[in-house]
C-alpha cells in the first residue's frame, strides 16, 4: 500500500464555440412618455425596431476524455447551440416573438441570463458543465455571465 | 495618377424582405426566414471608396472630415437605429436587400461626394453580415 493516497484529478479543459444570430429588438417602457423614453433609451427606443448581428460564445469545462481527446462532441456542443440559440432567434424580433422578452427588456444582460438555464441544462446532460457564456451585439460591447457565479 | 481611399461606417437597423405583390407562400418561398413578419436585423458596415489625385500640399484626395460628415447627413443619420421598411423615406417602397439598399445609397451620396471637388466617388460596398455584401460602382 502507497504511504499516501494519489487522487486522480482530471484537468479541467476549456472549450468555446461560437453561435451568430441576426435579430431586432428596441428599448421601450409602456409607462414613459415617448420623449422618456428617447431620452432614457437614445435611438434604441425607435418603436420599429432596430438589429444586430449577435455573438454567442458559450465556454464549456471539462475533463478531456480518454479517448477522444475531446471536452464534449463538437456535434453535440453545434447540436445544442442551433436547438437554444440560433433556431429561436436568428432572423427573428426579440421583443416580439420570443414571449420572454414581452415581460424582460430585451438587453444582453436579459439574453444572457435567459440563456443561461436553458444552455446549462442541455449541456449538463452531455456531462459536461457550462462555465461561461459571452454575448455581443457589435464589436464594441459585449456582456459576460457566469450562471451567477464568480469567474474562475 | 488615381489613388482609392476607403472610408468605413457602422450602422445598425432591421428589416424584412418581402413583395407586398407575392402571396404569403411566395414570400416564404422566397425570401425565407427573411420574410419574418416582426423583421430581424443587422450591424451593418458601408465601406466607401473615392478616387482622386493627391492633392500636391495636403497629401489627400479628400477631406476625410468632410466625407464623414457628407456620408453621416446624407445616409448614416437616415438609417441607423432605424426599420428599413418603415422608418427611410428614400427605401421606401421598395425590398430593402443589400443590393437594393447600396444602389439607394449610392442616389445619396454620388452628388454630395462629388460636390466636394476633389473626389469622385468610386464605390460602395455593403455589408449585411461578415458572410454577406453587395457592392455598387454606379
Amino acid at each position: 500500500m502507497p504511504s499516501t493516497l494519489k487522487i486522480f484529478m482530471p484537468e479541467s479543459v476549456y472549450l468555446t464555440r461560437r453561435a451568430k444570430f441576426s435579430a431586432a429588438h428596441y428599448f421601450w417602457l409602456e409607462d414613459c412618455t415617448p420623449d422618456e423614453n428617447f431620452a432614457r433609451f437614445g435611438p434604441s427606443s425607435n418603436r420599429n425596431g432596430h438589429g444586430h448581428n449577435y455573438e454567442v460564445l458559450v465556454s464549456i469545462k471539462g475533463p478531456c476524455d480518454a479517448e477522444t481527446g475531446m471536452v464534449i462532441n463538437l456535434k453535440d456542443i453545434k447540436q445544442i447551440l442551433d436547438d437554444v440559440v440560433v433556431t429561436p432567434l436568428n432572423f427573428k424580433n426579440l421583443n416580439k416573438d420570443i414571449p420572454h422578452f414581452k415581460t424582460h427588456f430585451p438587453t444582453l444582460e436579459n439574453l444572457a441570463t435567459y440563456l443561461w438555464p436553458q444552455l446549462a441544462d442541455a449541456i449538463t446532460r452531455q456531462g459536461c458543465e457550462l462555465d461561461s457564456l459571452k454575448i455581443s451585439e457589435d464589436e464594441d460591447l459585449y456582456v459576460e455571465y457566469f450562471g451567477g457565479k464568480l469567474p474562475a | 495618377m488615381s489613388v482609392y481611399l476607403t472610408r468605413k461606417y457602422d450602422f445598425c437597423a432591421t428589416h424584412r424582405l418581402y413583395n407586398p405583390e407575392f402571396s404569403d407562400e411566395q414570400n416564404c418561398e422566397v425570401f425565407r426566414e427573411c420574410n419574418n413578419i416582426n423583421g430581424h436585423g443587422h450591424n451593418y458596415e458601408l465601406e466607401v471608396t473615392v478616387e482622386g489625385t493627391p492633392d500636391a500640399k495636403t497629401g489627400m484626395i479628400v477631406d476625410i472630415w468632410a466625407l464623414d460628415s457628407v456620408v453621416k447627413d446624407h445616409v448614416i443619420q437616415l438609417v441607423d437605429h432605424k426599420n428599413l421598411n418603415l422608418d427611410v423615406d428614400f427605401l421606401a417602397g421598395q425590398i430593402p436587400t443589400a443590393e437594393i439598399i447600396v444602389k439607394s445609397f449610392w442616389q445619396q451620396l454620388e452628388k454630395p461626394v462629388n460636390k466636394l471637388g476633389t473626389a469622385k466617388l468610386y464605390r460602395l460596398r455593403l455589408l449585411e453580415t461578415k458572410n454577406n455584401f453587395a457592392e455598387y460602382r454606379g
